[in-house]
């Protein structure tokens, strides 16, 4: 049973996100990439990588597998074993890449099928994955053009898109500092009497050293204080996220859609996420068939339906044991 | 081999660009619908020796390529941007063995890396192919390819829909233009760079690589 299906999903950022490219001095900037606007120009919007939402799939997905195993209370999962769940593995020389062994790739994706889904180095053979995961979209005046018709329809409905801000009403810049606990003198009086003696003297140098402006003396003598500002889009962010599955079996099929499931259900991207970051919520989600008969659309609830997963939890029960001595044996990967 | 003989032009209109380090050919892309539609998942290894698939595309006179040129497009912007990978080190603390005891995230096999890699922004967002061949079957198997290029897990060279309809046809129609190659070609007399290509997918298989008269971009 082939299917070549797409998940379309609006996801809403119930915490600010800050997913970052990068720093200037002590400045984080968003992750940005170039979309051409309807007029021709080019406009560096916000997005999600599709790298970031692949790796929360691929997560979900091996977790979910050591779950159904039972093998979440013990693991003791040799490296590459974890190198290839939650890396995808690498090429390692061990092994023989110049030989497709289809034999021992049935074998794996029958004992492991998130491994047919997303791909991996095993044997020194890097596998296609099955899985195309697209970037997540910010939804804002910039990329409206870009969201998909049920998604417009969708917040049409819903009231939301009589105003669709700029990528710009949803960026903010905020400012987290470091503090020095050598600048307050309560913490002061913990240290011992020379610890103390020693950081009275380097606030004094710090301060001789800014009368005389002296910026070598001022420079060693600074205290460890961090300001640092950052860029993130606001709680109430819009994202539309897609993922392209092409499936080979009612099992990988069904494996597909419980991954999507847990993944959704725990959706987090960015950093800062045990600072109150990165928390994402599903809104609405259409599934499309590209078989030329079906061509259809499908919408989507906000629940895992009944039987989902089924199928894939009792695979990967009934192979629990093979598949953890695998997973603590050698893996080339 | 074609059943229709019509003179084609293939668009596919891309979402955001694509990271092209070479321009896609069009018999590669029908190549791997069919190796799909045909229920098998992995592409042949370097140098195996493969069979060409029947993809309705009509062959050169010679019988060593297709009628069909590489993508024509001219890059309008390039962007920079950085793939990424972290050794899962909390995991190999939770989940992992006694074994592990180190993660050397600096060298060796947990070496986290930033390889910037290029997304071409082609004019007008769009990828062009000129082919002889079935009209309908080339419209019914480029429907299934979405992506396009590197980096297509993860999203990049979405494609958002493809046109395939008839083409006006010139001398040398689909493979050379106004006397340059428009995909890589036996060498021969004639203009164009000379370099070592393939001629017939997979076209990452280095080593069937032949001398070649190649086209602008190879």
């Amino acid at each position: 049973m082939r299917e070549l299906i797409r998940h379309e999903f609006l996801v809403e950022a119930v915490e600010p996100i800050a997913h970052m490219q990068g720093t200037l001095g002590n400045h984080g900037l968003f992750m940005r990439r170039k979309i051409r606007q309807p007029g021709g120009r080019f406009v560096s919007v916000p997005y999600l990588t599709g790298d970031a939402i692949r790796h929360q799939l691929r997560e979900a997905a091996a977790y979910a597998t050591l779950d159904a195993a039972g093998l979440l209370d013990n693991p003791q999962l040799s490296e590459g074993a974890l190198r290839l769940l939650f890396n995808g593995g690498m090429v390692t020389g061990k092994g023989d890449a110049a030989k497709v062994n289809v034999e021992r790739y049935r074998e794996l994706v029958t004992l492991f099928p998130p491994l047919a889904l997303f791909g991996g180095c095993t044997d020194n053979r890097p596998m296609d994955g099955q899985l195309c995961v697209d970037e997540g979209n910010l939804v804002c005046s910039e990329t409206w053009h870009l969201v998909p018709a049920w998604a417009q329809q969708w917040l049409t409905d819903q009231g939301e898109a009589e105003h669709v801000p700029s990528f710009r009403e949803q960026l903010e810049e905020v400012q987290r500092v470091r503090m020095d606990p050598t600048l307050l003198p309560e913490k002061v009086r913990l240290l011992s009497t020379d610890e103390q003696v020693r950081i009275n003297g380097r606030l004094l140098a710090s301060e001789q050293a800014h009368v005389s402006g002296d910026s070598k003396a001022a420079g060693e003598s600074k205290s460890a204080m961090l300001p640092r500002t950052y860029e993130r889009l606001a709680t109430g962010a819009l994202f539309v996220m897609g993922v392209e599955a092409r499936t080979y079996s009612e099992l990988e099929y069904d494996a597909c859609l419980y991954v999507l499931g847990c993944a959704l259900n725990g959706l987090r991207v960015g950093g800062m996420r045990r600072t109150g970051h990165g928390r994402l919520r599903f809104r609405a989600g259409a599934r499309i068939r590209f078989q030329a008969a079906m061509g259809n659309l499908e919408s989507l609830d906000t629940t895992i339906a009944g039987k989902v997963g089924d199928l894939y939890k009792a695979h990967v029960r009934e192979r629990a044991e093979e598949i953890g001595v695998w997973l603590r044996g050698t893996i080339h990967s | 081999m074609a059943a229709r003989h019509d003179p084609l032009v293939v668009t596919a209109r891309l979402e955001a660009g694509a990271v092209l380090t070479r321009p896609p050919m069009l018999d590669s892309l029908l190549e791997w619908v069919v190796h799909n539609r045909a229920g098998r998942r992995l592409p042949p290894a370097r140098g195996e020796s493969c069979t060409p698939l029947d993809v309705p595309l009509a062959l050169s006179d010679c019988g060593r390529y297709r009628l069909c040129s590489a993508a024509q497009y001219r890059a309008e912007l390039h962007e920079v941007r950085h793939k990424h990978r972290r050794a899962p080190w909390i995991e190999y603390a939770r989940l992992g063995s006694d074994k592990i005891r180190r993660v050397d995230t600096s060298a060796g096999a947990n070496k986290s890396y930033r390889v910037p890699f290029v997304v071409v922004h082609p004019e007008s967002d769009t990828l062009v192919w000129y082919a002889v061949g079935d009209l309908e079957d080339v419209r019914d198997l480029v429907s299934e390819v979405h992506y396009l290029g590197r980096h297509r897990s993860s999203g990049k060279g979405r494609v958002l829909g493809w046109e395939v309809a008839p083409s006006a046809v010139w001398p040398g129609f689909p493979v050379e233009h106004d006397g340059h190659p428009l995909r890589p070609l036996p060498d021969a007399d004639g203009f164009g760079r000379r370099g070592f290509a393939v001629l017939m997918p997979p076209y990452w298989d280095t080593t069937r690589e032949e001398p070649c008269r190649l086209p602008a971009h190879w």
